[in-house]
């Protein structure tokens, strides 16, 4: 067979040795439930704590912040979703890009045609970067989300984060990014950025597949949208929502229109 | 453990890592464009991911490109992994202005931690030779 030269890390990573041989003891001897009461099981959680304690770093926030998820496309929906469901009764208008991946285009278009939300979709310059006064201009009093792509996965053009997210912070809108392109290329700072949510993947950083994490700020009005156990603290999740009054959403939300 | 241990090594190396990336897509967008007439590379060059390049090789056809390479051990991609295959012009290109049919000729090549600069010169070595064939 002849050699394979690989030019699609876009696409996916195949596992570096030093993460795999991090991972081989949790698949073979410490396979235990994490909420059990048994050593193996302790161990990992005390690993899922270190791993949410790395992403977290890297970031630059909360590890509270950080929730594991099966890969983007997870993270994404989890996020767009759960944000849009949440601050239903504030906003039904969501603002987004042409260039996005299909992981949040079908997620908005999914909202628009089954949960009557309105959303916007950005133009792009020849060079793939929105227009910062469309994006003003595209927000009104019932936009509640702005999700932007940190870098695209196709043509690799990177948004300008800081402006976006200065933004979104005047307009009192929570603003998304999927920067399942830019983990491991770009370095991110999610409170300087005025980043609320963001999206990643370890397959494309030399990780594993099938695994990501999505970034949700805690001032984030947000509602899970796939029920089940208390795994990766839904139940925590989900009296946070419930925590949290309009009042003080409403207090940073000093749009004009 | 997995996405833990990979951001970590990623974030430690993000520095040589970009350094690399960028050479790398620096000196295979040079040898394209010296060597390859008629093409089109798409996307900002300054605000851009170091390690991507997106080319369109007019009258090419991509999934035929594609094929030529794999023919030869390269794996390369056109738009975006999810399109690949099928004929539909990418969504993102049309939306930076590039015309239909010139964006079916496109070929994303997105380079990474073991690729080598001798691996550009075969690959471009290929390209040429399948884009003139082609064309
Ligand atoms: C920008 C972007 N978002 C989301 C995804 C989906 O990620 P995953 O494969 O982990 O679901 C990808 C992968 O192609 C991507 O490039």
């Amino acid at each position: 067979m002849q050699n394979i030269r690989y030019f699609d890390h876009a696409a996916t990573t195949a596992i570096e040795t030093r993460v795999l041989n991090e991972m081989m003891p949790y698949l073979t001897e410490n396979f235990g439930n994490a909420s059990s009461m048994y050593q193996i099981g302790k161990k990992n959680k005390e690993a899922i704590n270190l791993a949410r304690s790395r992403v977290a770093k890297c970031l630059k926030c909360n590890p509270s912040e950080i929730y594991f998820t099966s890969g983007g496309t997870e993270s994404d929906n989890l996020i767009i979703k759960g944000i849009a469901i949440a601050n239903r009764r504030r906003g039904n208008h969501i603002i987004t890009t042409k260039i996005e991946h299909p992981a949040v285009l079908n997620t908005c278009e999914f909202l628009e045609k089954y949960m009557g939300f309105r959303v916007t979709y950005l133009n792009v310059d020849s060079q793939g970067r929105i227009d910062l006064k469309d994006l003003e201009r595209a927000i009104n009093r019932q936009t509640i989300l702005i999700s932007v792509m940190f870098a695209n996965n196709e043509i690799g053009t990177i948004q300008d984060m800081e402006s976006i997210g200065r933004m979104a912070r005047r307009y009192g809108v929570y603003f998304h990014t999927d920067a399942v392109q830019a983990i491991g290329n770009i370095d991110i700072d999610v409170k300087k950025l005025g980043i609320s949510a963001l999206s990643m993947s370890a397959h494309k950083f030399y990780g594993p597949k099938g695994i990501g994490a999505a970034y949700i700020s805690e001032n984030v009005n947000f509602i899970r949208i796939q029920d089940g156990g208390h795994q990766e603290r839904r139940q925590k999740g989900w009296n946070r929502e419930y925590s949290r009054n309009c009042g003080t959403w409403k207090s940073h939300r000093n749009c004009p229109k | 453990m997995g996405l833990g241990k990979a951001i970590e090594i990623a974030q430690n190396d993000l520095v040589e890592y970009n350094k690399k990336l960028k050479i790398l897509r620096d000196y295979y967008l040079a040898n394209v464009e010296k060597n390859i007439p008629f093409i089109r590379i798409n996307g900002d060059l300054e605000n851009r991911l170091a390690g991507n390049a997106n080319v369109c090789f007019k009258g090419v056809d991509g999934p035929t490109l594609l094929q030529e390479l794999d023919k030869q051990g390269i794996c390369a991609s056109s738009g975006s992994a999810c399109s690949s295959g099928f004929l539909n012009p990418s969504h993102v290109l049309l939306a930076i202005g590039v015309p239909a049919n010139v964006a079916r000729s496109s070929l994303r090549v997105t380079f990474g931690r073991e690729n080598t600069i001798e691996d550009v010169d075969y690959l471009v070595d290929h390209l040429v030779r399948i884009v003139k064939k082609l064309r």
